[in-house]
Order: structure tokens, then C-alpha cells, then sequence
């Protein structure tokens, strides 16, 4: 018999029977392959959605346990219990971390000019950490929040305030809504609108130093958690980007890859099934085999 | 995939209508749907440089139909009574359903003469019989008009059987501030809805350079190359997305088989 001996006092998993622990190291695992499924195919329904960002799973493996073997030496006759290590086991994986991935997305052309998108140059990634960087459109919520989007899909309200598609205000450099009342505007690539000529102001476009920890909410919008610079990217000089009117960006989808992935995970989770199936098989062994008479 | 069929059906009704002189093309817009919030793990670490939890997202969805009001091509009919509007954004002023408030406008410039009881002239209708409005009321040309012109401001002449000029009134254009307001009502005809206020959304057109084409109409600005395009890009979506709720239920099957 071996004794499983706790190194980490981290226990993820309770009441677990001393024999077949990886039966729920095969659920778990079930478990963990379901999310990141959850995951795959929300980002399928999304590769219509402009500036969406494809989510990206890490697995993680739970704590792992030393394991002991409880074995006798015997010396005169006597029976000296004797604990010897003999490696390590993983007690399950569960899904850690669902990320966007801020990758550039493809740019399409529409015939609305409230359509803007961002255009950025190169991947933002800060040299010391590796860790992306990001440029969004600043809007706010109906609660006075502010909010970050990539959807550049906007229109224009019934008092001439700029607005996403979903009712949140476009903010400009100065955090203020914009109005561009009632006419057409035009956007350049530095974010200045002109209104019939004269300039009205320039769309804000925060720098997000760590685009991890931005979280969505749904409708496009992202919530920045934690207390991250954010700063106006025009005044960063290694942030390169463009505003194109009439320009939407598609969603970063990668759709070969977010199939084939669907597919491995399928095909991992059929895996695991078959080892809960084996479990089960000899778990009946021992409760109705072992020890029967007759 | 709910979402999908009405894109579909969005693009179907473009192309239905890309022959019809002054439809505008509707484009979907979309957007994704609320996440929740999962709590996967119960202490959370220092050294973790993402937020707590994981985030399961529920779709996406349609936000908005919107019109894409371009100007449309231009075809010469040689029809005196086919007028177009060369600039965005400008509205015939039609009379309402049986004479009704609201006021309708329309962009398909496809008019006939009517003629009225008694003899007494004939009104410029569509082709629904309303009457096309001028700044004086209904348009009503003398019972004995020869033949119309109408110049590129939009002002209606008409030439009488002895060679005479006779001015009739000018047509009614206006111009949409916030088209995006405007209600399709069928027919070819548009409404500001009756919630919003109307002089927000219509105003008084501006003269500036030449408005009004006559012997010509306005395609519909539907490109078909375009929407064939998006026609096959929402059915692969369709078709991924289906897949997608195949192996969904594959895997509740293979849950189901466990024992």
C-alpha cells in the first residue's frame, strides 16, 4: 500500500480515497478540457465580431505530492517501518488563465463613415517583461465607467454625441464625449475630427502598459483590472498607429487553428474518458470481486 | 448561429433589392456577448500577472442594422417623369398613407401623373398613387400638360398644349441630418419615427449645385460582389459554428457513456 504524503499544504481536491487517485485526476482533467472548449468555441461564434480578440487557455497542473513507500526492513525479527520518497505525482490541471490575444486584426472596408478602426505598427510587446502592450478606443458606460474597446463599428446618437454600436460614448483625449452633431465628420489617421471643416477634437486612444490584465465584459468592452498606466497613446513615441475612417477591423480569429484545437480537444477529452471508464472497471473489481465467496 | 440567420437575412433582402432604383443597403454589426466569471482558483498568487478567475463567454450578437446611405449609380431612362437625387442624404417629401400625418419621404425618384376627379389637372404620385409634396402642397399640373420639366434645383415646369410655360412649384427635397433615424416603411418609403422629434432628423435642404436629375433614376447602392462575398463568409460561419455544436454534444455524449 502506498501512503500519499501532502508536501504542499495546498489541498485542491478533498476526500480523496486513498487507492485510485487518478480517477479524479481523469475528471479534472475532463473538467479543465471542457472550459477551454467553452473557450474555443466562443471565439468561433466571434469571427464576425469586429476588434474582437481571440481568447487564448493556459492549462495549469495542480500542486503536485510526493509519494512514499511504507516498507518494512527487517533486523532481528523486527519490522521497522521505513519511509522512502519515490517521486512525485500530479494531482490534476485545471484552466488558469483565459487571455485575449492582442494581435492585429484583418482591416475591411465599409462604406460608413462612422466606421474607425486602429491600425497598429508592430506588436507593442515590452522588451523587459515580454508581456503585450495594447492601444484601444476609451469610451464610457452607461454607469460613468470608463471602459476600452477595439469595435470601432460607432454611430452617431440622436443629440450628435459618437457612440458604439452597443450605446457607450466615445471619449476624446480629454476624457469628454464627443459631439459631432448632425453632420458627416472626417477622422484622420492622427485622430483629429473635423466637423465641416473646422476641428472638433481628437478621439482618445489609451496605451495599455499591460494588456493582461485587461478583462472583458461583453459588447466589446474591456475593463482594466488593477492599478496599470494608462496613458494617451499619442504621446508615447514608440506607439505607431493609425485611425482609418471607413475601415472596421475584423476579428483576430484564426480559424484553422481555433478547428484543429477543437479537435485535439475532443479528442483529449474522449482520452480521458476512456481512463475514468478503465477506473471504474477495477473499482467494480474490488468492490464486488475481492473477498467474494462463492 | 441565431445571429448568423439574420445576417443572412440581411444580405438576402440586399440582394433582392439590387435592382431597385433608390434602395440603400443595410450592413449587420456585431458585438459579443456578456462573459461570466469563474472562480477557479481560491487563493490567488503574487506573482500572477493576470486577473484573478477565467472568463467563459457566452457568443455574439446583432447590435444594429445599419443603412449605408452612398450615393447609388445613376442610369439615364429618358423617362421625363424618372427624376434622381444626385446628393447623399436627400428626400423626396411624399404624403402619408391616406393623407395621414406622418409625412413619408422616399429616395426612388419613379413618378407618374394621376389624374385628379373632375378633370381638374394631374398630380405627380408614386407608383403607390401618394402624392409628391412641393412647398405648396401636393404637386398639380394643369389638365392640359403637354410635357414636364423639371430643372436640376428640383423647380417643376409644365409645358402647356399651346407651347406656354406654366410654373408650378418646386418639389419638396429635403435633407436627412440623422438618417440613421429613419424608419423603412415599405414601398421605397422612409418615416422618421414617431418617438423622435421630426426636426432632428429631417431638415430644410440647402441649395448647392445641381440636385435633381430628370430622365434619370438611382440604382441601389447594393454592390452584389460585395454581398456575395459576405453571403459565403456568414455561411462558413453557419458551418463552423454548427461543428461547434456538434462537438458540444459529442461531448455531453461521451460524458453520458461513461458508464
Amino acid at each position: 500500500m502506498k501512503n500519499l504524503y501532502n508536501k504542499t499544504t495546498k489541498i485542491l481536491i478533498l476526500g480523496v480515497p486513498p487507492v485510485f487517485k487518478g480517477f479524479y485526476t481523469a475528471a479534472s482533467g475532463m473538467l479543465a478540457l471542457q472550459r477551454r472548449q467553452e473557450m474555443l468555441t466562443n471565439n468561433i461564434a466571434n469571427i464576425n465580431t469586429p476588434g474582437y480578440k481571440a481568447d487564448q487557455a493556459s492549462m495549469r497542473s495542480f500542486p503536485s505530492m510526493l509519494l512514499n513507500e511504507m516498507s518494512g526492513t527487517g533486523f532481528f525479527g523486527n519490522n521497522t517501518p521505513e519511509k522512502k520518497q519515490i517521486g512525485s505525482i500530479s494531482t490534476g490541471v485545471y484552466a488558469q488563465d483565459v487571455t485575449p490575444l492582442f494581435v492585429q486584426g484583418d482591416l475591411q472596408q465599409t462604406d460608413l463613415y462612422t466606421d474607425l478602426s486602429l491600425v497598429q505598427q508592430g506588436g507593442f510587446i515590452n522588451e523587459e517583461t515580454g508581456r503585450p502592450s495594447s492601444i484601444l478606443f476609451t469610451v464610457e458606460n452607461q454607469n460613468g465607467e470608463t471602459r476600452y474597446t477595439r469595435n470601432g463599428s460607432f454611430s452617431v446618437d440622436d443629440i450628435g454625441n459618437l457612440v458604439t454600436s452597443t450605446g457607450e460614448f466615445v471619449l476624446d483625449v480629454n476624457g469628454e464625449r464627443i459631439n459631432v452633431g448632425a453632420n458627416q465628420f472626417k477622422v484622420d489617421d492622427q485622430g483629429y475630427i473635423t466637423v465641416n471643416g473646422a476641428q472638433q477634437g481628437r478621439i482618445g486612444i489609451a496605451f495599455i502598459e499591460e494588456a493582461n490584465m485587461l478583462v472583458k465584459e461583453g459588447s466589446g468592452l474591456y475593463r482594466l483590472e488593477g492599478a496599470g498606466a494608462v496613458g494617451q497613446a499619442y504621446d508615447n513615441p514608440n506607439v505607431n498607429f493609425q485611425v482609418r475612417q471607413g475601415f472596421i477591423e475584423r476579428s483576430n480569429v484564426n480559424i484553422e487553428e481555433t478547428m484543429v484545437n477543437m479537435m485535439n480537444t475532443f479528442r483529449a477529452f474522449e482520452a480521458n474518458q476512456k481512463v475514468l471508464q478503465a477506473y471504474d472497471r477495477s473499482m467494480e473489481k474490488a468492490v464486488n470481486e475481492i473477498g467474494r465467496i462463492g | 448561429m441565431g445571429q448568423l440567420q439574420k445576417r443572412l437575412d440581411t444580405i438576402a433582402n440586399n440582394l433582392a433589392n439590387s435592382d431597385t432604383a433608390g434602395y440603400k443597403k443595410r450592413q449587420a454589426k456585431f458585438s459579443d456577448l456578456l462573459y461570466q466569471q469563474i472562480q477557479n482558483q481560491p487563493n490567488a498568487e503574487p506573482t500572477k500577472t493576470t486577473p484573478a478567475g477565467i472568463r467563459v463567454g457566452s457568443g455574439a450578437r446583432i447590435t444594429a442594422t445599419t443603412q449605408v446611405l452612398t450615393q447609388g449609380p445613376i442610369k439615364a431612362t429618358d423617362r421625363s417623369l424618372d427624376l434622381a437625387l444626385l446628393a447623399e442624404n436627400l428626400l423626396f417629401e411624399i404624403q402619408g398613407n391616406n393623407g395621414e400625418t406622418p409625412t413619408q419621404y422616399t429616395r426612388s425618384g419613379a413618378f407618374y401623373l394621376s389624374p385628379l376627379p373632375n378633370d381638374s389637372g394631374l398630380s405627380l404620385v408614386t407608383a403607390d398613387g401618394r402624392s409628391v409634396m412641393g412647398y405648396n402642397g401636393p404637386i398639380v399640373l394643369p389638365p392640359d400638360t403637354k410635357s414636364i420639366e423639371i430643372d436640376d434645383q428640383g423647380v417643376v415646369q409644365a409645358v402647356l398644349a399651346d407651347g406656354t410655360r406654366a410654373g408650378v412649384d418646386s418639389l419638396k427635397i429635403v435633407t436627412a441630418l440623422k438618417p440613421q433615424f429613419l424608419l423603412s416603411t415599405g414601398d421605397n418609403t422612409l418615416q422618421v419615427d414617431p418617438e423622435m422629434n421630426a426636426d432632428l432628423i429631417v431638415g430644410a435642404y440647402a441649395p448647392q449645385g445641381p440636385v435633381v436629375q430628370q430622365g434619370a433614376l438611382e440604382q441601389s447602392n447594393v454592390d452584389v460582389g460585395q454581398e456575395m462575398v459576405q453571403l459565403l463568409e456568414t455561411q462558413r460561419a453557419f458551418q463552423l459554428n454548427a461543428k461547434s455544436i456538434s462537438y458540444a454534444n459529442d461531448m455531453m455524449g461521451i460524458v453520458n457513456s461513461i458508464r
